[in-house]
């Protein structure tokens, strides 16, 4: 059967997650599939991010529809009820066409039944394979049976077969018959041999006895097509080359005509080269004769366990969303130079994330090789990146970061030690922190300790000295040869296409760029080489978690323009709103059941005590047990004994309690009862892990589920808020190229928009630009966007306005917009600010004075235009960072490193001969843009460093600019006597101090509008419903920009697609009485949800903001902060309960 | 402070127009493929970090790559440091951007008169054209063929193992035509004896010759490409004159 759903997602990292998250929230049905057995990709390996230096990756979860989806960490897992998660899958084939894509999935057998399995690690324990854990990247072994992340929910091991020994021990040991390999169907696994040497059938007999697996044969070609006509039971076919009365050809697409799945193998000398040929029209291996019984036999019984235990799944899906990832650059080809894996000193960087975590590897820690406490740390960049000889001419654009995230970890760890934190030291070239908040990141780290230097190593060697440390030569900053030894060595790897690649490249029919990454097209950052196919996160080009969900959204955004084609979101009918009964007036009646089926509930549990005992409490009206809740039939069967009781409360002792909350929804539905009021309790792992003999298990059971009545008892049986009804209607203020964007992306999903422009014309700075650094044309792509929005029905176009008035809250926003015919009243559910930034302006050093100064962007120009006459020029000199980076000015712009290597490519074309030299910093181009800077020395260019205390000199003489800085290579000055000096002035925001306080939105300390949170919420403003893009949130280049536009409109989707706005269950309020206005809740609030109430008397708490965690509560010194659904006489008699002793 | 400023005496590097053409760099420009990605550099330092001449003269790798960059190549090849490069690859092995720096090395050196470059280095060249065995010490053929049997008639006696080792000179047909750097027979000969052992245990059928058997080769170091050429031609003829399958270079 295929399943039906609006958006395929490959790849369930945190990419994949958000851009699944992101189609969940408007109402998509979504299959979400990951190739490893559980989510969350990398991140799960990781603890902490830059520049926050904590996770959070909870954030990504919706705030509003908070009950559609888990609430827990999500490092763990998720539910969503429109997320339909298929691990150990890949995807295998996809045809089709947009909006109607057929996709064949693969889905790897774990070989541990997950209702069966509860976790007690018997099977692993018994297992004798020994390979690479992959979780703590390859620092300790793991078996075939195991876990592979200890912290996800439900958590089941996992047989690895590939790796399997097939022993069976694990079988023997589980104590819950949870592990299946298929012994019971082998008998009926029916194998045909076609081969006409009869020793072959004879010798598979003989071989396969013990696995009885039936064997035919031999038999000859036409034989098998008779049989395959009848459709004959035959489970395997082994075909041999030397089939002569019909040709192999003929019966292998015979037989697959008639049944496609048939597994065939073929058999055949080395020569009968023909085979390979054949593999590719569907056979599923070539086998070489002789047949090696060793190797053949065991290869054959795990290709059975696949056959018959991997389940083949096909979908249709409207757009599909690849979100792959990445993969470390493995330093092994370098071990000769850099010791990786000689060396045990020498780890890569994500082997330190292991080393430093609470889940890395047992009794490893922060050590050198030899168990001595590691005290000097060095960290190398650029290992398998900005090297042409790997054949990485690109940036992995996330290392530097990482690398000094990690110094500071360590440093954090280690800083109770004796003689303080560890030393550490990081080797590199320049320091790419490019992100807006990198700078001041990368200022406090060597504020506090961590050495730079600038220097790439050579040779990592075992010192002599010292035989557990390693030893290393480089240049210092003053061009001097040191010697210093290091307890760990950590080498900053690159990144790399993900495992893989090439096959799921294939499979969705998308074609790679020349570093293998996912092609993408020119302006449509998220658009793949295949229509309907959108690329996420880090899959198109190595991204950090801030960049890659900006690529997750803007991915999302166009599957879910493309899905809006075929079934318009606006007019899907949404589910009904369940309207529930008030009970506040009832007592309590709280109905309990119990699921008899868990795996050890029956013979450790002695249910009919336990069931008297429930009975026995106070305000319990009903206890029913009931076989196999988690079946359908089981669940069926608690309604029907729920409505013989009628509860107003319900708990539900079972297994895996997070599973069940689609379930209480339904059972909210069938009861009319608000499902805040229902609890389920994990009895399972209780009963399990309950010692050998189950002693204790019945008091555990009991206090437990008392533990749950108790807080249903005291749980405030009040209706939750009422949902508030959301305006269809976005309004964009800016018309540039991120405003167009984002205009255009909102009114393409049928909303109308509102689109405000201060100018006269739309356009923006990107109308300046005459050529991206890939040579595309900026301006046509902004003239395209400006007709598409003119001519679009949705889109009402205020040029010369401003917005003068705007009100409300998500949902419903009341603004006014200026505009030459008056003012225009706008109700709207949504806003998002793009109201870009600007050239920075330059006064100093002969910028306006003399002719031959100008800024970058203005070289550009008139390159363009012809008034630089490049004929005429003996030299010029750029200086970059002109304005950026500084004190006053504490953040990279991004583009200026881009721009400058552009013009440098372009004087070096009509000139070649021509001496440019560029004074620079860090020379900043991330990503594939270090391609453009490689071209740019190659043309011959000079790029001579500086250091910011001792910036170039400057001398105007004869017309001439005399460009004089120190050369740290040199060590000695360097002179140029420019024609013409190129300055970057760099981006500053707009004046957005107006638009900022209309809006009640804050900025950063540089002015620019400031992200609800830089890494997880990166287009959120700080005010809910009020989304930020392109330049008013920080420098970004063109394709930047465009990608944060179309993420900001999928927020803003996702807002104006909710016709009611609802708070979740559990939320903060403030009894106002009892409030000092201390504010200490407003400063640990980490979503934003309380300020000081404009009169100054009152914290206010916005609902929807609000995501129940509770820190206001906790830090509230009167407890004028409560939570509902969690007061303090409910949490204390939920105490009690535990407490009681047990009669 | 991120650079140290160092106090120099030195000028500084002035340009004012399109570097001079014709240079050292011009040279490798035109000869090298992708001119020997001489333009590439990421000035990242790895090569001075790894290579054993880095301080000499105040010199390192990368500082005369830079210099040569800035059409400082006169004073570059000008310094005494280029005799300091042992041509030993290092730098170019682990330079993410493969820049050919000995090749560098080599050219500069050749812009030297070549009585001006290093008395040793020349007077080494000089002795290997002298002589037919091309040593740089001046060990003649029959030298050769004596220090060999007289240490091999010593280990025969002292060494249980090498009994009954067996050395042979001027074998014509054998497989393998031994090289054998001159400082071995001149001044420390019982270093010959582990390779010989080696070459036993495997089972090697190997020869020496009484000519062109000196493997090393100063001329190349001196950057006079006749006289390596010379060199190595004399040393071939010697292994086609044995009619040998592998000629084995020690150095």
């Amino acid at each position: 059967m295929t399943a039906t759903y609006d958006a395929l997602v490959v790849g369930a990292g945190v990419a994949g997650i958000r851009s699944a998250l992101d189609l969940a929230g408007t109402g998509q049905k979504v299959a979400l599939i990951d190739h490893s057995p559980h989510l969350g990709g990398l991140l799960v390996q990781l603890d902490k991010q830059f520049p926050t230096d904590n996770c959070g990756m909870c954030k990504m979860l919706p705030l509003t529809e908070r009950e559609s989806s888990s609430q827990f960490c999500m490092r763990k897992g998720l539910f969503h009820s429109n997320i339909d998660i298929l691990l150990s899958t890949r995807l295998e084939s996809l045809e089709g066409d947009p909006g109607q894509f057929h996709a064949v999935l693969r889905k790897h057998a774990s070989f541990v039944d997950p209702t069966r399995c509860i976790g007690c690690g018997k099977c692993a324990e018994v297992c004798p394979v020994e390979v690479k854990s992959e979780f703590n990247a390859g620092l300790e072994a793991r078996g075939a049976a195991h876990l592979p992340v200890p912290q996800a929910i439900p958590n089941h091991y996992v047989v690895d077969l590939d790796n399997c020994v097939r022993c069976w021990r694990c079988y023997d040991a589980c104590p819950t018959k949870a592990i299946d390999f298929k012994f019971a169907e082998r008998e009926s696994f029916n194998i045909l041999v076609a081969d006409p040497d009869p020793q072959t059938t004879a010798d598979l007999a003989e071989w396969l006895k013990k696995q009885k697996f039936p064997i035919e044969g031999p038999v000859d070609g036409n034989s098998v097509l008779e049989r395959a006509a009848e459709g004959k039971d035959v489970r395997l076919l082994i075909l041999d080359m030397s089939l002569s009365d019909v040709s192999p050809e003929r019966v292998l697409s015979r037989c697959l005509e008639l049944n496609a799945r048939l597994p065939v193998i073929l058999t055949g000398t080395p020569e009968q080269a023909e085979a390979a040929r054949l593999l590719e029209q569907g056979a599923l291996a070539f086998v070489e004769k002789p047949l090696d019984r060793a190797k053949f036999v065991p290869w054959l019984d795990k290709l059975y366990m696949r056959i018959v235990s991997d389940e083949i799944i096909e979908i249709d899906a409207a757009a599909v969303v690849l979100a792959g990832g990445f993969s470390c650059y493995d330093p092994s080809e370098v071990a000769d130079v850099l010791g990786y894996g000689r060396s045990p000193g020498v780890v890569t960087s994500l082997e330190l994330e292991r080393l430093v975590s609470s889940t890395g590897p047992k009794g490893r820690g922060l050590l050198r090789p030899d168990g001595r406490p590691a005290r000097r740390i060095a960290w190398l960049q650029c290992v398998g990146s900005r090297d042409l000889k790997k054949k990485a001419d690109f940036c992995s654009s996330i290392c530097c970061m990482i690398s000094i995230k990690e110094a500071n970890m360590v440093r954090r760890l280690t800083a109770e030690q004796e003689g303080g934190p560890a030393e550490t030291t990081i080797f590199s070239m320049d320091l790419r922190v490019f992100g807006k908040p990198f700078q001041s990141y990368l200022d406090e780290a060597k504020a506090s300790g961590t050495r730079f230097i600038r220097s790439r190593i050579h040779s990592i060697i075992p010192d002599p000295a010292d035989p557990g440390a390693v030893r290393v030569e480089y240049l210092d900053d003053a061009g001097v040869l040191q010697v210093e030894s290091f307890d760990l060595f950590v080498l900053g790897v690159g990144a790399r296409p993900p495992a893989g690649m090439n096959e799921l490249a294939r499979a969705a029919g998308i074609e790679t760029n020349e570093w293998g990454f996912c092609k993408t097209m020119p302006f449509e950052p998220a658009r793949t080489s295949r229509l309907g196919v959108f690329a996420a996160g880090s899959f198109s080009g190595p991204r950090d978690i801030s960049e890659s969900l900006v690529m997750a959204d803007a991915a999302a955004l166009g599957a879910s323009r493309l899905v809006n084609i075929y079934a318009p979101l606006r007019e899907r009918r949404p589910q009904p709103e369940p309207e529930f009964r008030d009970v506040t007036r009832e007592r309590p009646r709280v109905f309990v059941a119990v699921c008899s089926s868990c795996p050890m509930v029956e013979s450790r549990l002695d249910t009919d005590a336990l069931t008297r005992r429930l009975r026995a409490m106070s305000g319990v009206t009903g206890v029913a047990l009931v076989d196999r809740a988690c079946t359908s039939q089981g669940w069926d069967r608690i309604i029907d004994k729920a409505r013989e009781v009628d509860p107003n409360r319900v708990v539900i002792g079972a297994c895996m309690p997070y599973a069940y909350v689609p379930r209480l929804h339904e059972l909210g539905k069938a009861l009319n009862l608000n499902p805040a009021l229902m609890d389920v309790c994990d009895v399972a792992t209780l009963t399990a892990l309950g010692g050998d003999d189950g002693e204790g298990t019945d008091s555990e059971v009991f206090s437990r589920l008392r533990m749950s009545v108790a807080k249903l008892l005291g749980a405030d049986p009040r209706p939750t808020a009422q949902a508030r009804p959301a305006s269809p209607v976005a309004l964009v203020a800016g018309g540039g190229l991120a405003g167009l964007t984002a205009a255009l992306a909102v009114a393409d999903h049928g909303y109308e928009v509102h689109l405000v422009e201060e100018r006269e014309e739309l356009g923006g700075l990107a109308m300046n630009i005459r050529r991206t650094l890939d040579g595309e044309d900026p301006v046509k792509h902004v003239e395209l966007l400006i007709d598409q929005a003119g001519k679009h029905p949705n889109i009402r176009i205020h040029t010369d306005s401003r917005v003068a008035l705007h009100l409300g809250r998500a949902g419903r926003f009341f603004s006014v917009v200026n505009t030459p015919d008056g003012p225009v009243p706008v109700e709207h559910g949504a806003a998002v600010l793009a109201t870009g930034g600007v050239e920075s302006k330059l006064y100093e050093w002969g910028f306006r004075v003399h002719k031959n100064v100008m800024t970058q962007q203005e070289l550009e120009q008139r390159l363009a235009d012809g008034t630089v006459d490049t004929a005429g020029l003996n030299a010029v000199a750029m200086i970059q960072c002109w304005r950026s980076r500084d004190e006053e000015r504490n953040y990279c712009s991004r583009v200026c490193c881009q721009q400058a290597v552009k013009n440098v490519l372009e004087l070096k074309r009509r000139r070649p001969e021509l001496p440019v030299f560029v004074f620079y910093r860090d020379i900043m181009t991330y990503g594939f843009m270090e391609h453009f800077y490689t071209e740019a020395r190659r043309t011959g260019a000079q790029f001579i460093r500086f250091s910011p205390d001792n910036p170039p000199a400057m001398e105007h003489r004869d017309g001439k600019t005399i460009v004089s800085a120190f050369d740290p290579v040199l060590g000695r000055n360097v002179e140029v006597h420019a024609d013409l000096l190129a300055l970057a002035s760099g981006i500053e925001p707009a004046d957005h101090s107006e638009i900022a306080e209309m809006f009640g939105v804050e900025m950063d300390e540089h002015g620019f509008l400031k992200e609800a949170e830089y890494k997880w919420r990166p287009v959120a403003s700080t005010k809910y419903g009020v989304f930020v893009c392109g330049l008013a949130k920080g420098p970004a280049n063109m394709e930047e920009s465009i990608a944060q536009a179309q993420a900001a409109a999928q927020r803003a989707v996702r807002m104006l697609h909710e016709k009611h706005l609802a708070s979740g269950a559990v939320v903060a309020e403030v009894r106002h009485s009892l409030c000092s206005l201390c504010g200490k809740c407003i400063e640990v609030c980490p979503y934003e949800a309380r300020r000081l109430s404009p009169t100054m008397d009152k914290i206010q708490v916005d609902e929807l903001l609000c995501q129940g965690c509770g820190s206001c509560a906790a830090v509230c010194p009167n407890s004028a902060t409560i939570l509902r659904g969690y007061s303090d006489r409910q949490v204390l008699s939920v105490i009690d309960a535990a407490l009681e002793e047990t009669v | 402070m991120e650079t140290p400023v160092r106090e120099t005496d030195l000028p500084p590097v002035v340009i004012s127009g399109p570097p001079k053409t014709g240079g050292l760099r011009d040279r490798l420009l035109e000869l090298l493929p992708e001119g020997g990605n001489l333009n590439l550099c990421l000035t990242c330092g790895l090569c001075s970090a790894g290579c054993p001449a880095t301080g000499g003269e105040d010199m390192d790798p990368r500082k005369f790559l830079r210099l040569v960059s800035l059409g400082q190549e006169d004073e570059a090849a000008r310094s005494p440091w280029v005799w300091q490069c042992t041509m030993c690859q290092r730098c170019i092995y682990a330079c993410p951007m493969s820049i050919n720096i000995p090749q560098l090395i080599y050219y500069a050196r050749e812009s030297w008169p070549r009585d001006e470059r290093p008395k040793g280095i020349r007077g080494s060249c000089d002795q290997a054209l002298k002589t037919p065995t091309n040593s740089a010490m001046g060990v003649r053929p029959d030298d050769f063929t004596f220090v060999v049997e007289d240490i091999l008639d010593e280990v025969r006696e002292t060494q249980d193992a090498c009994k009954d080792m067996e050395i042979s000179i001027n074998r014509e047909g054998a497989e393998y035509f031994l090289n054998q750097n001159s400082r071995e027979p001149a001044t420390e000969p019982d270093e010959m004896v582990p390779l010989w052992k080696i070459l036993k245990t495997v089972g090697c059928d190997w020869t020496y010759s009484d000519v062109g058997w000196a493997a090393e080769n100063y001329c190349m170091f001196l950057s006079d490409d006749k006289a390596w050429e010379d060199v190595v031609r004399n040393k071939v003829e010697a292994v086609e004159r044995l009619g040998c399958r592998y000629w084995l270079n020690t150095e």
